[in-house]
C-alpha cells in the first residue's frame, strides 16, 4: 500500500474513531490502537505511540471546553497528576521490555473490562459535608454548580484514589489509552465525587498523563510521523464533529454499537496475540 | 441486593485491588532493578508471554503486566459467578458467552 | 502583583490549551500535505518495527530536521508542540499557585513538571 492510500483509510478511521468517541463519551483512543494493529496490521508499538498523540490532542480539546463551565477540581487534579504521571513513566519503560504478544493481551482484558463497565449505569453518592484527613489538609473539597446554586462536596479516601490514578497511569503508558474509564472509578467510587467533577477533572488529567507516556515513546523512536499525524487529525476531527451533533444523536444505540465493537476487537486481539501474529 | 451479596461485591473489590496492588509492585521492583543494574536493551525484547531465559527485571516487568492481565480477567469471572447466584441471566448469559469465545480463541490460536 | 484567583488561572488554561491544539494540529497538516506531495506514491511498511531514526527522537533533532524543511521534521515538530501543551498547562498551574503564595501547591506542581520534564530529556532508560 502506498503512503496516500494508507494515510487516507486511517485518517477515515481515526475520524469515525473520534466521532464515536466523542458521541458515546468514551473517548475514541480505546478502539485506535486496535484499529491500528489488527486492522491496518501496524507494529503495536508505532500504534500506541500514535494513539497517545491522538489522546492529548482529545482531551486538551475538550478540556479546554470544559474549564470555562467551572467543574473540574484543579488542584485535585494535580495532586493525582503526580500518581498518574509516575505511573505513565512506569507504562512506558515496562511497554519496552515486554514482549508485544503480552501488550496486546493486556489491551484486550481492559477492552473487555470497559465495555463492561460502559454497560452499567453508575452510581453516584457523594459526601457533602466530609472529607478525610489528605484531603482537609490539601484543600482538596470544593463547590459544584447546580440548579440551586453551588453546592459543597468532600474528598474521600484520598490514598486508596491515589493508589487507584497510579495503576491508570500505568495501562495509559503501557497502551497508549487514556484510561478515564479508570479514572472514572477512582472518583466516583473511591474519593466520591460528583460526576460532573469526576468526568471533567478526569478528561483534564488525561492530557498531562499520555503527555508523561509520550515523552518516553517520541525518545525510543516509537512515535511515527508519518503515521501519526493522520490519526491526529482524524481523531481531531471526528471529536470536534461529534461535540456539534451531540445533542441531535440518541447515544443509548450507539453506546451499545461501541461496546460491540469494542469486545469485537478484543477477541480478535486475543487471537491474534496467541497465534502470534502481532 | 442481599447484604450476602452486597459482602461478596466488596470481596471481589478487594480481590481486584490486591490483583492490582501485586501488579504495580511487580513492575516497580523490575523497573528498579533494571535502573540499578543498567538498562536491559530494548532489542531484546521478548516474542514469547513470559521467557525463562531473560534477566530477571524482564521477567519481573511481564510477570506484572500478567498480573495486570488476569486482574479484570477474574473481576469478571467472579461476576459470572456472582451473577449466577443472583439470578440476573441477562448479564450472565452475555459474560458468559464472550468467555466461551475467548477460550475457542486461544484453543484456535495456539495451536 | 496582582493576586490571580483559581477561576481566573482557569480560563488562561482553557485558552492555553485551545491554541496550543489548533497551533500543533496545523503544523502537523502542513508537513503532513508536504509528506503526502513528496513521498505519496511510496510503498509503506508499519507492520515490521524499526524504530525512528535519531533525529526524530530528540527535541533538538525534531526542531533542527523541521527547520531544514524535512516534511516529516515538520510533523514530528507539530506532534512535539501538542505534547507541549498539557506541560505548558501545568507550567501556568505552577505560576498561578506562586502567585496565590500557595507553598503546598507549590511543590505538588513542580514535582508534576519535574516528571513530565524527565520523560521527554532525562534518563537511560
Amino acid at each position: 500500500m502506498s503512503a496516500f492510500e494508507l494515510s487516507a483509510l486511517i485518517l477515515l478511521g481515526a475520524f469515525l474513531a473520534g466521532l464515536l468517541g466523542a458521541l458515546t463519551g468514551l473517548g475514541g483512543g480505546m478502539v485506535i490502537v486496535p484499529l491500528l494493529a489488527v486492522g491496518f496490521g501496524v507494529d503495536i508499538r508505532y500504534a500506541i505511540g500514535a494513539s497517545l498523540i491522538s489522546v492529548i490532542a482529545t482531551s486538551s480539546g475538550a478540556a479546554a471546553a470544559y474549564v470555562r463551565e467551572g467543574y473540574s477540581n484543579i488542584r485535585l487534579g494535580m495532586v493525582l497528576e503526580i500518581a498518574t504521571t509516575t505511573g505513565a513513566l512506569v507504562g512506558a519503560f515496562v511497554a519496552g521490555l515486554v514482549s508485544t504478544r503480552l501488550i496486546a493481551v493486556v489491551f484486550a482484558a481492559v477492552l473487555l473490562h470497559s465495555a463492561y463497565l460502559s454497560s452499567r449505569p453508575r452510581v453516584e453518592h457523594v459526601s457533602h459535608d466530609l472529607s478525610d484527613r489528605w484531603a482537609l489538609w490539601l484543600r482538596l473539597h470544593s463547590t459544584y454548580p447546580t440548579a440551586q446554586g453551588p453546592e459543597p462536596y468532600g474528598v474521600l479516601r484520598v490514598p486508596l484514589g491515589f493508589g487507584l490514578m497510579f495503576i491508570a497511569g500505568v495501562l495509559s503508558g503501557l497502551l497508549g489509552i487514556g484510561s478515564g474509564a479508570v479514572k472514572v472509578l477512582a472518583m466516583d467510587h473511591a474519593m466520591r465525587l460528583p460526576f460532573k467533577v469526576s468526568t471533567t477533572t478526569s478528561n483534564f488529567m488525561i492530557g498531562v498523563t499520555a503527555a508523561a507516556s509520550a515523552g518516553v515513546y517520541l525518545r525510543r523512536g516509537y512515535i511515527d510521523p508519518g503515521l501519526s499525524f493522520s490519526v491526529m487529525l482524524g481523531v481531531l476531527g471526528g471529536a470536534l464533529v461529534g461535540a456539534r451533533l451531540l445533542p441531535v444523536v440518541h447515544a443509548r444505540w450507539l453506546r451499545i454499537l461501541f461496546a460491540l465493537v469494542v469486545v469485537g476487537l478484543a477477541i480478535e486481539m486475543v487471537y491474534k496475540a496467541v497465534s502470534g501474529r502481532i | 441486593m442481599s447484604p450476602d451479596a452486597g459482602a461478596a461485591r466488596r470481596d471481589v473489590q478487594r480481590l481486584l485491588q490486591l490483583g492490582l496492588a501485586v501488579a504495580a509492585g511487580l513492575m516497580t521492583a523490575g523497573l528498579g532493578l533494571a535502573l540499578w543494574s543498567g538498562a536491559p536493551d530494548v532489542a531484546l525484547q521478548p516474542r514469547g508471554l513470559v521467557q525463562r531465559d531473560l534477566p530477571l527485571p524482564v521477567r519481573l516487568c511481564g510477570l506484572g503486566v500478567l498480573a495486570l492481565a488476569a486482574t479484570p480477567a477474574l473481576r469478571v469471572l467472579t461476576l459470572i459467578v456472582l451473577w449466577v447466584r443472583e439470578r440476573d441471566w441477562k448479564y450472565a448469559a452475555v459474560a458468559l458467552g464472550v468467555a466461551i469465545v475467548l477460550i475457542a480463541d486461544v484453543m484456535l490460536g495456539g495451536r | 502583583m496582582k493576586q490571580w484567583t483559581d477561576e481566573q488561572v482557569e480560563q488562561a488554561v482553557g485558552k492555553l490549551l485551545r491554541i496550543g491544539v489548533l497551533v500543533a494540529a496545523c503544523v502537523a497538516a502542513v508537513g503532513g500535505v508536504a509528506y503526502l506531495l513528496r513521498h505519496g506514491s511510496a510503498p509503506v511498511a508499519y507492520h515490521a518495527f524499526n524504530g525512528e531514526p535519531q533525529s526524530l527522537r530528540t527535541v533538538r533533532g525534531v526542531v533542527d530536521s523541521a527547520f531544514a524543511l524535512n516534511s516529516l521534521g515538520v510533523i514530528q515538530l507539530g506532534l512535539l508542540l501538542l505534547i507541549a501543551t498539557p506541560i505548558a498547562r501545568v507550567a501556568l498551574s505552577l505560576i498561578g499557585f506562586f502567585r496565590q503564595k500557595d507553598g503546598k501547591y507549590v511543590v505538588i506542581t513542580a514535582i508534576v513538571l519535574a516528571i513530565l520534564a524527565f520523560s521527554l530529556a532525562g534518563g537511560r532508560l
